[in-house]
C-alpha cells in the first residue's frame, strides 16, 4: 500500500514541520547496582569476573531459576548423566557440544520431557540467558524442563555491553533472552510456573577456558 | 474487542461498582500489588535518571519519526521482512487477508497486543473463517469469557480465582476446586495443541529498532516466543510510535518497561526478532511481515502538547496507581486503552467527540505522572482535552452553565461565601422529579447528611 505509506509520511512531516528536533540524550545512563559487592564501575570497565558470575546467579535465582557452576567437562557431563536419569526423553539444541549430550532416548522437542540447549551468551545485570535461533527455538521452548549451558566467559556484565557487542555481529533470525522459568499470575493474581515455556530452568555455567573446538 | 463505547463510561462504571463489587475488589487488590512492586523496583535503581533518559529518547525519536521510520523500513527489508503500511484498521486487515489467502491459513495463534485489540483484529480473522486463539493466559481467559482486556498488562485483572475455576471447569473439564497449578496445566495442554497446529502467529511489538530493524517483544509466559517461532508465518502489527533509534537503547527500555509494569528487572522472555528463519537454523517462520500502523497516530503527533501521549510504552503503571481506574478496571472505559493513558490516548486516536467523557475519568491527583516511565504529563494533557471539550461544546449544557455560574461566584469572595451558606439551606431530599440530574442518586439513596458547620469555618479552626 504505497499510497498509504506516502500519506502517512506526509502527515508526519506536516506534524513536525514547525517542531524543532529534540536531541538524542546518549546512552542509557544506568546499570543497576551489582547485588554482590555493590561496586560501581566506570562505564567501560567490567567488574571482576567473580562479581559478574555472582550477579548472574543472584538475578537468575531470584527469578526462580537454578544455577550450577561446573569447573570441568567431566563434572558437567557426570551431572547431566545423573540428572537425565529422572527424565524419559531428552531433546538437544543444535549447538550443544557433543561432549555435553548424554546418550539417553532422544526425542523431537514437542515430545521431550527435558530440553538441553546452548546459550549464545548471558547478561548478569538482568540474569538473562541469550538463546540463539541457530540452536533451535522449539527445543528452547517446548520441553517442560530446560537445561541451558553457558560459558562463564560469555556472561556480559550489563545489557548495554551485550547489545553493543551484538550490534557488531551478524544476527540470527531471532534471539530470546530467557530470565527465569515461564510464569503467569493471570489466574486470580496467583503466580504459577510453566504456563507455556519451561517451568523449570537450570543454567549450567561452564567455568573453564573455552576450547574453540568444543563449542 | 467491540466498537469503542467510551460514551457509556459513567453508566458502565456505576454498574460495575454497584452490581459487581467482586470485580472492583479484584482490580483494587491486584493494581495495588502491581504498584507496590513497581515502587520497590524503582527504588532499587536511579529511576528518575532512567525515566528522564527514556523520555528524552522517545521525544527525540518522535521529533524525527519520518527519518527513523525510513531507516527501520530499510533494515527490515534488508533482513528479509515484508513491510506493509496501514493508515487504519481496514488497511491492516487487508494486509492480513492477503497473508491468510496466500498461505491458506486455517488456524492462528495470537500473542497479547494492545494494537490488535485497538483494531478489533480477532473479529476480522474469525470473519475470514480463521480460528484465532489468544495464547497469553489472561487473554485466553477473557477470550473464553467473550470479554475485552481490563488492563494493558493484566487483561483478566478483574477476574478472581473462583471465576477462573468455574470457567475452566466449563471449558476444559477441570474440577471446580482445581488449584491454580492444575488450571494452568489444563490451559498449557489446550494451548500447546494450538501452537503446534497453527499456520499463522500474530503479535504486536513493544519496540522497533531503527538502526537494525529488530522487533523487540516482552512477556513472562513464553507464548510470544512460541507464537513467533512455531507457525510458518509471523505477522507483527506495530504502531508507528514504537520506534527507538538504536539497538543499545533496548538496554534501558527493556529494564524500565518491566520495572514499571510488574516490578521485575526484565520480562522473563524477550524476543529480538530479526527476520525469517535462516538456512542454518532448524526452525522458525518462513515469512515475517511487519505492518506499520498509523490509525490516528500521525494526527495525534500534530496536536500541540497532546502528542506527548505517543511516548507511552504500554506498561500500565498509570492504571495501577489511579484511584479512578481502581474502582472499576478497564471495561468501563469502553476501549482497548483504559485508565489515565486511555483518557489521553482516546481523544487523540478516536477523536475527542468519540472519546467523551474519558478525559473526565480522573481526579487529577497526579499519581499517574509520578510513576510514568517516560514522564508523560498525563494530568496536564487531561486538562488540555477538557479545555478543548468545553471549547468544542462537547460537555453537557447544564454542566457548562453550572461551571459558568461557579466561575462567576469564585471570582467574588463575598458572593462565594454567601452562596455556600445559601446552598446549605437547600433541601437535598426532594426527589428525582425536582432535580432530574440527581435521579440516579436519589432512586436508591437517601439524602446527604449535612456537616453541622461550613468547611470554611472548620478549616479556620485548624481542622486539616
Amino acid at each position: 500500500m504505497s499510497g498509504s505509506r506516502e500519506r502517512i509520511f506526509r502527515r508526519i512531516k506536516l506534524a513536525l514541520k514547525d517542531r524543532p528536533p529534540a536531541d538524542y540524550p546518549g546512552s542509557f545512563p544506568g546499570e543497576s547496582p551489582l547485588e554482590c559487592g555493590k561496586s560501581r564501575q566506570e562505564p567501560n570497565e567490567d567488574p571482576p569476573r567473580t562479581e559478574i558470575m555472582d550477579r548472574f546467579r543472584g538475578m537468575m535465582e531470584a527469578a526462580g531459576a537454578e544455577v550450577l557452576v561446573f569447573e570441568g567437562i567431566e563434572e558437567a557431563g557426570a551431572w547431566l548423566d545423573d540428572f537425565t536419569q529422572g527424565f524419559g526423553s531428552v531433546a538437544y539444541g543444535r549447538t550443544v557440544p557433543e561432549v555435553l549430550r548424554i546418550a539417553s532416548e532422544k526425542r523431537e522437542p514437542s515430545n521431550a520431557e527435558l530440553g538441553v540447549s546452548m546459550a549464545r551468551c548471558a547478561v548478569a545485570e538482568t540474569g538473562s540467558l541469550v538463546m540463539d535461533a541457530r540452536d533451535g527455538r522449539r527445543n528452547q521452548l517446548l520441553p517442560p524442563t530446560q537445561v541451558v549451558w553457558v560459558w562463564s566467559e560469555a556472561i556480559h556484565a550489563s545489557a548495554l555491553k551485550f547489545l553493543r557487542e551484538l550490534d557488531t555481529e551478524p544476527m540470527p533470525s531471532a534471539l530470546g533472552l530467557h530470565s527465569g522459568p515461564s510464569k503467569s499470575a493471570d489466574i486470580g493474581q496467583i503466580m504459577v510456573r510453566g504456563i507455556h515455556g519451561p517451568g523449570r530452568l537450570i543454567a549450567g555455567i561452564l567455568d573453564w577456558p573455552q576450547d574453540p573446538g568444543s563449542g | 474487542m467491540a466498537d469503542p463505547t467510551p460514551r457509556n463510561y459513567l453508566t458502565e462504571s456505576a454498574s460495575i461498582i454497584r452490581n459487581h463489587p467482586e470485580m472492583s475488589q479484584s482490580v483494587q487488590e491486584s493494581s495495588r500489588s502491581f504498584d507496590q512492586r513497581r515502587a520497590d523496583a524503582y527504588d532499587q535503581v536511579d529511576s528518575q535518571a532512567w525515566r528522564t533518559w527514556a523520555k528524552a529518547v522517545k521525544t527525540h525519536t518522535l521529533s524525527n519519526l519520518d527519518r527513523y521510520l525510513e531507516e527501520a523500513e530499510a533494515h527490515l527489508i534488508q533482513n528479509g521482512v515484508h513491510v506493509h503500511w496501514a493508515e487504519d484498521g481496514q488497511e491492516a486487515f487487508t494486509v492480513l487477508e492477503s497473508v491468510v489467502a496466500a498461505h491458506g491459513v486455517k488456524r492462528a495463534v495470537k500473542a497479547k497486543s494492545m494494537l490488535t485489540e485497538e483494531l478489533g483484529l480477532n473479529r476480522f480473522l474469525e470473519g475470514l473463517g480463521v480460528g484465532i486463539r489468544e495464547t497469553d493466559l489472561g487473554e485466553y481467559i477473557i477470550q473464553l469469557l467473550g470479554e475485552g482486556p481490563s488492563h494493558i498488562v493484566a487483561p483478566a485483572i478483574h477476574r478472581s480465582l473462583t471465576d477462573c475455576q468455574a470457567l475452566f471447569h466449563r471449558e476444559l473439564g477441570t474440577p471446580l476446586d482445581a488449584d491454580p497449578d492444575q488450571l494452568a496445566a489444563a490451559a498449557r495442554a489446550a494451548l500447546r495443541e494450538e501452537f503446534l497446529s497453527a499456520d499463522l502467529g500474530v503479535s504486536g511489538g513493544n519496540f522497533l529498532v531503527a538502526e537494525t530493524g529488530t522487533l523487540a517483544l516482552v512477556e513472562n509466559e513464553g507464548n510470544i516466543r512460541l507464537s513467533t517461532s512455531l507457525p510458518r508465518v509471523h505477522v507483527a502489527f506495530v504502531g508507528i510510535e514504537k520506534l527507538i533509534p538504536r539497538l543499545e537503547d533496548l538496554s534501558g527500555f527493556l529494564q524500565l518497561v518491566a520495572r514499571a509494569a510488574t516490578g521485575q528487572p526484565i520480562g522473563t522472555f524477550v524476543s529480538l526478532i530479526q527476520g525469517p528463519r535462516k538456512a542454518d537454523e532448524p526452525d522458525g517462520p518462513e515469512e515475517v511481515h511487519v505492518v506499520l500502523v498509523d490509525n490516528g497516530r500521525s494526527r495525534l503527533l500534530a496536536e500541540e502538547a497532546a502528542w506527548e501521549a505517543l511516548r507511552c510504552i504500554r506498561c500500565g503503571a498509570c492504571l495501577n496507581v489511579c484511584p479512578v481506574f481502581r474502582q472499576t478496571g478497564g471495561h468501563a472505559y469502553g476501549w482497548a486503552y483504559s485508565g489515565p493513558i486511555g483518557a489521553i490516548l482516546a481523544p487523540g486516536l478516536l477523536g475527542l467527540e468519540a472519546a467523551m467523557p474519558l478525559p473526565y475519568a480522573s481526579t487529577l491527583c497526579g499519581a499517574c505522572a509520578d510513576v510514568c516511565p517516560v514522564e508523560i504529563p498525563i494530568p496536564d494533557l487531561i486538562l488540555l482535552w477538557r479545555e478543548r471539550a468545553v471549547r468544542d461544546g462537547l460537555v453537557p449544557r447544564a454542566e457548562r452553565f453550572a461551571m459558568r455560574v461557579f466561575g462567576q461566584a469564585a471570582k467574588r469572595p463575598g458572593l462565594f461565601s454567601a452562596s455556600g451558606g445559601l446552598l446549605r439551606k437547600v433541601p437535598l431530599d426532594f426527589g428525582s422529579k425536582a432535580l432530574p440530574v440527581l435521579s440516579a442518586w436519589t432512586e436508591t439513596r437517601g439524602s446527604l447528611p449535612r456537616s453541622p458547620r461550613l468547611f470554611r469555618d472548620l478549616w479556620k479552626d485548624g481542622i486539616k
